[in-house]
């Protein structure tokens, strides 16, 4: 990959929330030039936008972790020279009728999409069951190249094509590529540069029935020019309103009546319903294409990965691999290394020693008033708490752990552990696939409840949103408080887990009850178990950390500015003053209150201020064993971060988010209150 | 929210039709629900009456006639077809017919 600076210009642009207006998406590429990759989760879509930009943005191996689209840009040779183009990579989509949030990212940017091509990839092994989706791009008029990615694969287990034969027929260019190795990638832009010349594309005649033909004619006449997304033709809508798309109709403004009678048509013509005969019409047609192009194996010896592909969907055995995976990877390596070692090191050693105390003198004699060297260094400084927290706490434990997440997610373990923990979570009202939301929490909640949108129904969401803001600590939390109750002993830090783990499940099993709706049924592709690649890993956790440092790192700088002005109005001490009672009912000393009060700006804060209480400092004693339980569990309930909390009100609407930050803040403290009082009846600590 | 189909197989016209094979017309032999089918076994996707749940299957790429074997039942199912594993709840699962 040749190194080009303006490759790095990556970014997770236009993260298109659900608040955007179904297809009144702007259009994708401005000025038109650009690239769009679609593709089912698991394709290698994210490794092809990588190999062809040269840039690492995300590569998941779990559906449901990419949800925004990411942009990048490729270098083309054309005969008369080079030019850069736009790639963008929104998230795997299966059908044109989506289902999921996600789903509906990826559609409407197609629908957006003024792009000079499209990139249909798709696993070459799977091509009988993505060819159908090639079609309906064709047939929609999109100017499509195939792209058969995984071709290694595809060619060891004895899979066969007659790749040019098929780009005959399909009249599209048909690239085979192993995107991880780069093969391909050259012939592939080669085909983009070639379709980029030929410029026109005339859209694929799928050979319906006349009468149907007819009725796609009468329902497009009656669809409103103007209501229509900017890059999807009339009679393409038609088919994906009879095939029962309820939500493109109210966009375009149909009458409910009117479609009704229609799809009745439709029924009557096709002798089935619709929404079931166009997708086997499709399958159909891409049958009869790839007769004699495309042969399977024979059978085939399991091989080891198969094997234990099947003893890790064992709970007998998953289980005890996810401990494992929780004990080294989490405990181990972000809790004892990341948390421990590292951050010791940056904190103390080098911000606490020499960079801080430096920063001090700097301010002290350079800024002329008090009140201005205190925006900057001291207790809630810019400098001091700020940057000192984001670089040398946050960012070493965030980093380890989506490292160690990155690993887990390259390697398809997820999926597999969404299948295991299924049950369990059905009864909290969410399904295996909230599984990714809550681990990601462990890492940062703000970005966890980013990614709650991939869930499928309303009542999911919003419990999953909840539980995260509830009891899920964050990485950097967890860090500070794995420190403050370790050094209590390991049956201490059990019982923390036990109650957290114990209020999850109450709330959320409270909440299923609640809430109206259901958990939506779970089902999901399982994606070959494959190594990690540490590339990968390693790129795929810099991206993360960009996101990361763009996203939550500017709210710890607003957090301490806010801090920093609460502390010299008096505010601070006020709110302290008024919390100081709370603090009295679960038995803590009255200085805890700013460690809650600062919880809210950085749910770490408020960790690292009670670490600081618990130690023994000359003239004042440490917490007792009891306190630092009780403040941890509280802690943790607490209410989130602030920027989790403005990541609920984009998500779920500003009600949900209020709503919850006062039910979070009465759960946490009543179990607070509950866990002291039943804490000093029966004294187990 | 579950994406509701607007033309169900509510209606009693639409229960009937689901009588029949979805691509031949005729009704085949001997239908079970895939939940009931048990590791190593092999079957053919015939029928899914349940428009919620055909929705789901069709847009993950599986498609009736698709032939599939059972890998394991425990904690779920789990099921090959072609190169694809896929693992459905109970509920999907019994929802889906299978020769
Ligand atoms: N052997 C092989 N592995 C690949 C290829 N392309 C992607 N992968 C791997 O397949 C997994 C899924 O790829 P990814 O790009 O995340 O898929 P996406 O979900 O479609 O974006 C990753 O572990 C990749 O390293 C390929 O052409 N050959």
């Amino acid at each position: 990959m040749r190194p080009d600076p303006n490759n790095l210009n990556t970014s997770t642009a236009g993260i298109l929330g659900p608040t955007t207006l179904e297809h009144q998406a702007p259009e994708l590429f401005v000025g038109g030039d650009g690239i769009l990759l679609i593709g089912a989760p698991n394709v290698g879509k994210s490794s092809l936008f990588n190999a062809l930009t040269g840039t690492y943005v995300t590569v998941s191996n779990y559906p449901g972790t990419t949800v925004g689209i990411s942009m990048g840009r490729m270098k083309i040779d054309y005969p008369e020279g080079k030019e850069f183009l736009k790639v963008a990579d929104p998230p795997g989509l299966y059908s044109l009728l989506p289902l999921t949030e996600e789903e509906r990212v990826a559609r409407r940017a197609i629908f957006a999409s003024n792009a000079h091509c499209l990139l249909h990839v798709v696993d070459a092994k799977n091509l009988p069951r993505q060819l159908p989706m090639t079609l309906r791009l064709m047939e929609a008029g999109y100017p499509v190249i195939l792209v058969l990615n995984l071709w290694d694969e595809f060619k060891e287990l004895g899979y066969q094509l007659q790749a040019e034969k098929l780009s005959t027929q399909l009249g599209i260019p048909v690239v085979c590529t192993v995107a991880t190795k780069g093969e391909g990638i050259e012939e592939l832009k080669k085909s983009i540069a070639r379709v980029f010349s030929h410029g026109k594309f005339t859209p694929q005649k799928m050979p319906w029935h006349k009468s149907l033909e007819a009725l796609f004619k009468e329902v497009a006449e009656t669809i409103p020019k103007e209501k229509l997304p900017a890059h999807l033709k009339r009679n393409i809508a038609a088919i994906l309103v009879l095939e029962g798309d309820d939500r493109l109709a109210r966009f375009l403004d149909l009458d409910p009546e009117r479609v009704k009678s229609f799809r009745a048509r439709a029924r009557h013509l096709a002798g089935q319903a619709f929404s079931i005969f166009a997708p086997l019409f499709y399958k159909h047609v891409a049958d009869n294409i790839l007769k004699g192009l495309f042969q399977e194996p024979g059978g085939r010896e399991p091989q080891f990965r198969e094997k234990l592909s099947q003893a890790l969907c064992n709970p007998l055995i998953g289980f005890p691999a996810l401990l494992l995976v929780l004990y080294f990877g989490f405990y181990e390596f972000v809790g004892q290394f990341g948390a421990g070692t590292v951050v010791g090191w940056l904190e103390v050693d080098l911000f606490g020693s020499h960079i801080n105390p430096f920063l001090n003198q700097l301010a002290n004699h350079i800024l002329p008033w008090e009140w201005l060297q205190k925006l900057f260094v001291g207790d809630y400084g810019i400098l001091t708490l700020g940057i000192t927290y984001a670089i040398a706490i946050v960012l070493p434990v965030v980093f380890f752990f989506f490292l160690v997440f990155s690993m887990v997610e390259d390697s398809g373990y997820f999926p597999r552990l969404a299948m295991l923990v299924d049950k369990g979570f059905k009864k909290i009202g969410l399904n295996g696939r909230a599984v990714i939301p809550m681990v990601l929490g462990l890492g940062c909640d703000t970005m966890a409840t980013m990614t709650t949108r991939t869930l499928e129904t309303r009542k999911e969401r919003f419990l999953a949103t909840f539980l995260l803001s509830l009891a899920i600590p964050c990485s950097a939390q967890l860090g500070i408080i794995m420190a403050l109750l370790g050094s209590r002993g390991f049956s201490v830090w059990l019982g923390y887990l036990g109650v957290i783990i114990l209020i999850l499940f109450i709330v959320g099993w409270v909440g299923a009850k609640i809430l109206p709706g259901q958990a939506a049924s779970f089902y999901m592709e399982l994606p070959p178990l494959r190594l990690p690649k540490i590339s990968n890993v390693f790129r795929k956790s810099f991206a993360r950390m960009r996101w990361y440092f763009a996203e939550v790192v500017p709210l710890f700088l607003i957090a301490s500015v806010i801090l920093w002005g609460l502390d010299l109005s008096g505010g601070l001490t006020a709110l302290e003053k008024g919390m100081r009672p709370l603090m009295g009912l679960l038995g803590l000393p009255g200085n805890a209150a700013e460690s809650f009060l600062i919880g809210f700006f950085r749910r770490d804060f408020g960790a690292a201020g009670l670490f600081k209480l618990a130690q023994e400092t000359p003239g004042q004693a440490g917490m007792t064993t009891q306190q630092i339980f009780v403040a941890s569990v509280t802690l943790t309930l607490f209410v989130p971060c602030i920027a989790q909390f403005m990541m609920m009100i984009k998500e779920r609407g500003i009600k949900f988010a209020l709503a919850s930050l006062v039910l979070v803040t009465f759960i946490a403290f009543s179990a607070g209150y509950l866990l002291n009082g039943f804490l000093t009846a029966v004294p187990l600590l | 929210m579950n994406e509701k189909v607007g033309m169900g197989t509510n209606g009693p016209e639409g229960s009937q039709n689901n009588k029949k094979h979805a691509v031949t017309g005729e009704r085949p032999p001997e239908l079970r629900p895939l939940s009931d089918l048990k590791p190593g076994e092999k079957g053919k996707v015939r029928d899914i009456p349940n428009e919620e749940i055909l929705r789901k299957v069709l847009s993950l790429g599986i498609y009736p006639g698709d032939s599939l074997l059972v890998l394991r039942k425990k904690p779920m199912i789990v099921f090959r077809i072609g190169a694809s594993q896929f693992t459905f709840d109970h509920r999907l699962a019994s929802g889906i017919f299978v020769e």
